[in-house]
């Protein structure tokens, strides 16, 4: 059966804060987005318009994801991942190239990245090979993980090659969220450490000398730091800083709108945000998403299947490192990569990819009550 | 939906990471490991608020000073100069705008390659414009740094047309010196230049900053202070690129003040012009306050050519030339006076009454002292002669007799009443103090007494004596005036910007004479024959319908017949004079270098002067037509070559003075 069945008692039960939350956040995002993109000439904000209409498509993928059925989800889970491999590598061949990356999908009218919907597909892949009949009973081990790191791994690898080295940290990093709630032994978790700090160490540190590291960086993620290493971050925590505590106001953000930070429709919205609404408007965000990311937990552990545990607490990782990873990017204090801030950001895949993950998490609220 | 507890039967030495409390429920293991979740995902997100406070609430202020930098620039309008009038208001020196090309630093990513453009769009060599532009970045980023400083109409119009293609260029328009008579009292006006190193560390407390113009000699250096004026500064908003958004401020620069001189263009214009080709200087004086009419030096040199950017090929050409146009020889080259000095010995003769109009001494040709003969330049004597006829024929015997009588240190004091040896305070910088021989001098200069033969040139205005001729002009002022000795003024009054007086210069008394005014009218009567008599010295500056006194004089520079070696051994020829000799109203101070004599040279030269003067102030009428005798003249000065044939038609006494000493025996 592809949809749920529905009555009266399931719209009883519906989770209503996750797509309160969602609903706050679009409403956040098209508003910064009003103002990071406004076009004096214009009279309005072309990158608002856009993602307006993307919200609309996210709304749809939400509904649909919310009424296909946990089943049907899992029979899909293959089919969606070797889709998501097979697009990744046609992307290699046939990409649109921009930045200096080959990340999109060229669809006439509108562009896909690929590797934003793939976040879903690796989530529901890892969800199922993680609540699989022969999982290991004492805690996963190197060799029983050896299935899950190569289904991560693919993807990983094709996405490194575009190159997106964000989106690739971003990968492993929901992954080994995704291992660490299935229950790894502490040996295993210890070995992995040391074999990851083994390889990366002697690499980074010691093999690469600091402008070297930086051209990685840079050769990694191109069209991040265009005007020379350390303009975004520089230009970016003058804007957070000078936002101060109450900010300078809607459409008064001198940064913003002098376009002093060359991304800040995507991956630098927040700098937006907090120089427009200052601390409070910060706080104000990073509490919608905290609220958002413990109620994706709770409904985690009250689901009744373990893929839906699974399913729901990967969208939870997913959503909770990108909102790291960016804002720590956007306040100075991680390297510039590329990473969108979640739903906030411009950006069509990702936030179709977000809405349709949590509109799969609402879905699996409505079956825990579901008659069997 | 089938539960599979899975760590049932775990042994108690596995344990499992994220495992939580002692359930052994699978669905508890879970949920236990998404408290961890839930804490780990708050102290993430309260690590960001952390930080968020931190920069936003801690370092708020900082920040949004940082910000307002990045989007303000303060651009500093630099004020115009004041400007230069003469005594009539007509402008001397006035601004013109220059457009100068500039980067915006921070705006331009790559420099080099912005400057190899602008070079190619203006046809310029690149490596020049490199080189320069090192040489004159300035440490602000925010700040234009010129690159193509004062381009020209069609430059200005190709670098706006590729502006797009050009990140970070801006033009900017500033006020740039003008002169319209180009050389015109140049080394009067002086030239304002890009402040030097050195300058910027001496007057960084005044506001100025690496390249301001400031005045490098003449007034513009004397007066930078007045004509400098105040600079403002705009503040604009710009956004990321560095395009100009909005103004958010402006403090109006404010223009210098403006001078007005007590030259007088036509009459300035017209002793440059009457010196044509000649080295020389004129200095015109008004006698009855010492306001300074003209002060003329030849040659001159275009002073535009300094304002703009001026290529160090064409400065090495005027500074380096060997007839050295930036000196201004009015002020800053010392003369023997020559024969001019006689009228003023002449009056210290009447008033120490050594002397009266009717002493008569003879001249056989040359005067005998200690075994030397001091030659009169008429071989054959003049005669006896009273101190008329020794001024109008210029006789060196009558004069070496008198000298002999007052004694150095007479002649001395004299020179000390008449200015010499002291610069005579004009405001221009650069003034020559020249010398006042007396023994005490002759000790401290040579370390040797001074010797009865060392009196006798100095009495017909050789040997140490020297002056300048504006010294000259004041001292003959002087006795024009009827003895008051003035600072020369060159200043009538400085004026603002909005034309209100700030101050105004008042004529200033150095001294009076303190002799009898009866000794200075007789001179003065006797010094009109020079130019009216039929064999006066001067004849070739009379101008009809005024009563003109003066007095010849011919500096010798090398000794007799050295002029054959070449021009820089010919003499200078002196004329000094005043009109209209009832009560004068201007005195006039010719030199031309390396000529001749006093009468043949200088005196046409005062002519026009004159002329240029009187018909001014309406006393002799305009020519109606061109006057064919000036043609003659001007053909002469321009042409030197015709000069013998000139003198071979002069009469005896018109080939005057030559101050030779001989040796003999």
């Amino acid at each position: 059966m592809v949809f749920r069945r529905v009555n009266k008692k399931v719209w009883m039960y519906l989770d209503w804060q996750i797509p309160l939350f969602a609903f706050l956040l679009c409403s956040l995002g098209l508003m910064i987005l009003y103002s990071a993109g406004f076009d004096p000439e214009v009279g309005y904000s072309p990158p608002m318009k856009r993602q307006a209409m993307s919200m609309g498509v996210g709304l749809i993928a939400f509904l649909s994801c919310m009424f296909i059925s946990t089943s049907f989800w899992k029979r899909v889970t293959p089919l969606i991942y070797l889709a998501g491999c097979g697009l990744l590598l046609f992307i290699l061949f046939d990409g649109v190239v921009a930045g200096g990356a080959r990340r999109w999908l060229d669809l006439g009218p509108v562009r896909m990245q690929p590797s934003e919907f793939m976040k879903l597909g690796v989530i529901l892949a890892l969800a199922r090979i993680f609540t699989r009949e022969r999982a290991p009973r004492d805690g996963y081990t190197i060799v029983s993980l050896l299935i899950p790191f190569l289904v991560l791994l693919v993807p990983v690898v094709l996405i490194i090659k575009e190159p997106d080295l964000g989106t690739a940290i971003c990968y492993l990093l929901i992954g080994g969220s995704m291992l660490l709630l299935a229950g790894v032994q502490w040996r295993t978790f210890l070995r992995l450490l040391l074999v990851a700090l083994i390889l990366a160490l002697p690499a980074w540190k010691v093999v690469l000398k600091d402008y070297q590291r930086q051209r990685i960086l840079t050769f990694l993620s191109p069209e991040q730091d265009p005007l020379g290493s350390g303009y975004h971050a520089n230009q970016s925590k003058i804007a957070v800083g000078s936002g101060a505590i109450a900010g300078k106001g809607f459409l008064q953000g001198s940064q913003t709108q002098l376009r002093f930070l060359p991304e800040q429709t995507t991956d630098f919205i927040f700098s937006v945000l907090a120089e427009e609404w200052g601390f409070i408007g910060s706080l104000f965000t990073l509490c919608l998403y905290a609220l958002l990311l413990l109620r994706l937990c709770t409904l985690a552990s009250r689901c009744e299947d373990r893929f839906c545990s699974f399913v729901s607490f990967g969208v939870a990782a997913m959503i909770f490192w990108h909102v790291v990873i960016n804002i720590g990017m956007v306040v100075g204090s991680l390297p510039v990569v590329g990473l969108t801030l979640a739903i906030l950001s411009f950006g069509g895949s990702s936030l179709i990819t977000v809405m349709a993950s949590l509109g799969l998490v609402t879905g699996f609220s409505m079956k825990r009550f579901m008659f069997a | 939906m089938s539960v599979r507890p899975l760590s049932d039967g775990l042994p108690r030495d596995v344990r499992v990471v994220g495992m939580a409390g002692t359930t052994n429920s699978d669905f508890q293991n879970i949920s236990g490991r998404l408290f961890w979740a839930k804490c780990i995902a708050c102290f993430g997100l309260s690590l960001l608020a952390t930080r968020l406070w931190y920069l936003q609430a801690v370092q708020g202020s900082y920040y949004r000073d940082l910000s307002t930098n990045n989007r303000t620039r303060t651009i500093r309008t630099v004020a115009a100069r004041g400007d230069i009038l003469d005594r009539e208001g007509r402008v001397l020196v006035r601004n013109r705008p220059s457009f100068d090309v500039s980067l915006m630093l921070e705006d331009t990513p790559d420099v080099e390659g912005t400057i190899e453009q602008l070079a190619e769009i203006t046809h310029r060599d690149p490596e020049e414009l490199k080189r320069v532009f090192a040489s004159r970045r300035k440490g602000r980023r925010f700040e234009p740094q010129v690159v193509l400083p004062d381009v020209s109409q069609e430059e200005l119009a190709r670098v706006k047309v590729n502006t797009h293609t050009l990140p970070g260029v801006i033009v900017t328009a500033s006020p740039t010196r003008a002169y319209p008579d180009g050389s015109l009292a140049a080394q009067v006006f002086g030239y304002t230049r890009e402040i030097s190193r050195t300058q910027l560390a001496q007057r960084k407390a005044d506001g100025y900053k690496a390249g301001d113009v400031i005045g490098q000699s003449g007034l513009e250096k004397a007066f930078e202070d007045v004509l400098h004026g105040q600079s403002g500064y705009k503040k604009i908003e710009v956004d990321a690129v560095g395009r100009r958004k909005r103004e958010l401020g402006i403090v109006d620069s404010s223009t210098g003040s403006h001078i007005y001189l007590t030259l007088d263009l036509d009459i300035q214009r017209a002793a440059q012009e009457a010196l044509g080709d000649y080295k020389g200087a004129v200095v015109a004086v008004d006698p009855r306050s010492g306001e300074i009419l003209a002060l003329a030096s030849t040659p001159s040199f275009d002073v535009n050519m300094f304002s703009g950017q001026i290529t160090s090929a064409a400065w090495n050409e005027v500074a380096k030339d060997t007839r050295k146009p930036l000196t201004n020889r009015a002020i800053s080259n010392i003369y023997p006076p020559g024969s001019t000095i006689k009228l003023l010995w002449g009056v210290a003769g009447l008033a120490d009454g050594l002397i009266r109009p009717e002493t008569r001494k003879f001249c056989p040709g040359f005067f005998k002292l200690g075994g030397r003969r001091y030659h009169c330049h008429k071989r054959a004597g003049h005669g006896w002669v009273n101190l008329r006829e020794a001024i109008r024929v210029s006789c060196n015997v009558f004069f070496y007799e008198l000298g002999q009588e007052m004694g150095i240190s007479r002649l001395s004091a004299y020179m000390e009443k008449f200015g010499f040896g002291e610069k005579s305070g004009i405001i221009l910088s650069g003034e020559e103090a020249g010398t006042r021989p007396s023994e005490q001098w002759k000790i401290r200069r040579f370390g040797d007494r001074w010797y009865p033969g060392d009196t006798l040139p100095v009495a017909i205005g050789q040997g140490y004596l020297v002056v300048t001729p504006l010294q000259l002009a004041m001292a003959i002022s002087a006795v024009a005036n009827g003895g008051t000795l003035y600072r020369p003024q060159l200043i009538s009054k400085i004026v603002d910007s909005k034309g209100v007086a700030l101050k105004e210069f008042a004529p200033e008394v150095r001294r009076t004479l303190a002799v009898d005014p009866r000794s200075l009218a007789l001179v003065k009567e006797y010094s009109e024959d020079v130019v009216a008599h039929e064999r006066g010295t001067a004849k070739k500056s009379q101008v009809e319908g005024v009563r003109i006194g003066g007095k010849t004089g011919t500096a010798q520079v090398g000794s007799l017949g050295m002029e054959k070696l070449g021009d820089r051994f010919k003499d200078h020829a002196w004329f000094v004079s005043f009109a209209p000799i009832e009560e004068p109203t201007i005195a006039l101070v010719v030199l031309v270098e390396n000529s001749g004599h006093g009468g043949t040279f200088a005196a046409p030269v005062a002519k026009k002067v004159f002329e240029t003067y009187f018909r001014k102030k309406g006393i002799i009428p305009y020519p109606e037509v061109a006057d064919p005798e000036e043609g003659l003249m001007r053909a002469r000065l321009a042409n030197p070559g015709s000069e013998a044939e000139e003198r071979a038609g002069e009469s005896v006494s018109a080939d005057e003075d030559e101050s030779i000493v001989e040796v003999e025996g």
